[in-house]
């Protein structure tokens, strides 16, 4: 008789897989977080950084900030991904069980253009595809592959 | 299961989170000064229109420091939204420019005249030239006492490049039909006769220019004449010279205007060019320098009569 199983491979997960899921988490992001705040946005002068809007705007990227920190950690806490990990079968590991001050620690670059830039660069110099404050909370992003083995009843592969 | 839960549960949460904020951000009442949350229903209000930067035909914003330009397709933008809405009682043309291309200038000024509101205009550093057209369009001037104003006149001026060609054995071969088809061109002496044609033109302008701000102001155009030689007066100046009604800033219109309509509280409606946040995050990247440093490389036209301009 045929026994069907499935079975889990982790490795680190492709660099190339990481960005596809930031977009698609970016894209998600835009709609959920930014598209509220488009018609506060509108009425603001670029060239203009004085005046009621520029409080009110300032006020505004601060919130920013705050959801989108509160996006990657609400998600990685309490499912281990987010939508767009979700899409490429990506996890959020640790060599032991991930702790929140963990999720808290990696996730601090994610608000912060630049320190993300500076986070994503330090990638390139890590075998394990870690972002610096990855390196910094232990934790690695991994891609679990999921594959058919068949076996007949006395056990051997088919 | 509990996956989608999750998802369904963090995604409205910041949903709604963001909605709630932007909306308590933006409401009117939101004031850092007083903190006052309770929002008073306003049914009048004052539209500020600006008219900053130079004044030209076409707003393409492309530039690589972003300057900021007036052209007549987003004032007619403003204009319009502000005839569609009843509660906008009068308009203040915030008028920061130096002035620019006659054209634009004087489209600008009628759909100005055309507006049937209470129209004021406040001038800050400068409102000269064509802004000064544009502003002498309002039912009243408010300047400060050092803006620079007036400058009524016109000029159209370039470089003439023959002098220096000749120097370096470069020739130019002017191959027109029509004996006037290259007048203007940099590339050769301006002659009497073709100066004397430019010089019509530019009166013809001036003479219009002048008209137009001699009925706007209801004064003598032999007395904007006598104004209208190209010298800019300062506020203080001004106002003695008729060239401007009273010396203040934006607060002092707006005061005036809730006299006129007897309302203590109005709403102040500031008109701007609507910009995205992506616009803003992406204000400082790359493509935009490159698209700005390319639009100033590119040449409009090959006609030389490009390079000659008429500014008010």
């Amino acid at each position: 008789m045929e026994k069907i199983e499935f079975v889990a491979k982790d490795g680190i997960a492709p660099f190339w897989k990481r960005v596809l899921a930031f977009i698609v988490d970016f894209i998600i992001m835009y709609i959920v977080i930014l598209y509220p705040f488009e018609k506060l946005f509108s009425k603001f002068d670029v060239n203009s950084f004085v005046g009621v809007y520029s409080n009110k705007i300032t006020i505004a990227l601060m919130f920013i900030l705050v959801l989108n920190y509160i996006y990657w950690v609400a998600f990685e806490w309490n499912i281990g991904q987010t939508p767009g990990k979700i899409l490429f079968n990506l996890y959020v590991a640790g060599r032991e069980k991930v702790k929140f001050e963990q999720i808290l620690i990696r996730n601090l670059s994610k608000p912060f253009v630049f320190i993300f830039l500076f986070d994503v660069i330090y990638m390139f110099f890590k075998k394990e595809n870690q972002r610096f404050f990855e390196k910094m909370s232990n934790t690695f992003v991994i891609e679990r592959i999921i594959s058919l083995k068949k076996q007949n009843s006395i056990g051997e592969k088919l | 299961m509990k996956k989608f839960i999750w998802i369904v549960v963090i995604l409205s949460g910041l949903f709604f989170a963001s909605t709630f904020i932007a909306l308590f951000i933006e409401n009117p009442s939101f004031n850092l000064k007083d903190f006052n949350i309770f929002e008073v229903a306003v049914d009048k209000k004052i539209a500020i229109i600006p008219i900053y930067g130079m004044i030209v035909s076409e707003n393409n914003g492309v530039d690589l420091f972003n300057t900021q330009v007036t052209s007549p397709n987003k004032i007619k933008i403003f204009i319009e939204n502000v005839k569609s809405d009843d509660s906008i009682k009068a308009v203040i043309f915030d008028v920061n420019s130096p002035g620019g291309a006659v054209v634009p200038s004087q489209e600008i000024a009628q759909m100005v005249k055309e507006l049937n509101k209470t129209k004021y205009a406040v001038i800050g550093d400068v409102g000269a030239s064509g802004a000064y057209w544009i502003s002498s369009a309002c039912d009243k001037i408010i300047a400060n006492p050092l803006s620079v104003t007036g400058s009524i006149g016109v000029s159209s001026s370039y470089l003439d490049y023959s002098g220096l060609f000749s120097k370096f054995g470069v020739n130019y071969n002017s191959l027109i039909a029509g004996g006037l088809k290259d007048i203007g061109s940099p590339y050769k002496n301006l002659s009497s006769t073709e100066r004397e044609i430019m010089q019509k033109k530019l009166d013809i302008i001036h003479y219009i220019f002048a008209s137009n701000v001699a009925e706007n102001r209801n004064i003598s155009l032999e007395q904007v004449s006598k104004l209208a030689t190209g010298e800019f007066f300062l506020g203080v100046e001004a106002i003695k010279l008729g060239l401007v009604d009273e010396l203040g800033n934006k607060e002092t219109a707006i005061n005036e205007i809730k006299q006129k309509l007897n309302v203590s509280n109005v709403q102040i409606v500031e008109y701007k060019e609507q910009k995205n946040i992506l616009d803003i995050l992406s204000k400082f990247s790359s493509y935009y320098i490159g698209q700005g440093i390319a639009a100033g490389l590119i040449a409009k036209g090959s006609s030389v009569s490009d390079n000659v301009e008429i500014k008010a």
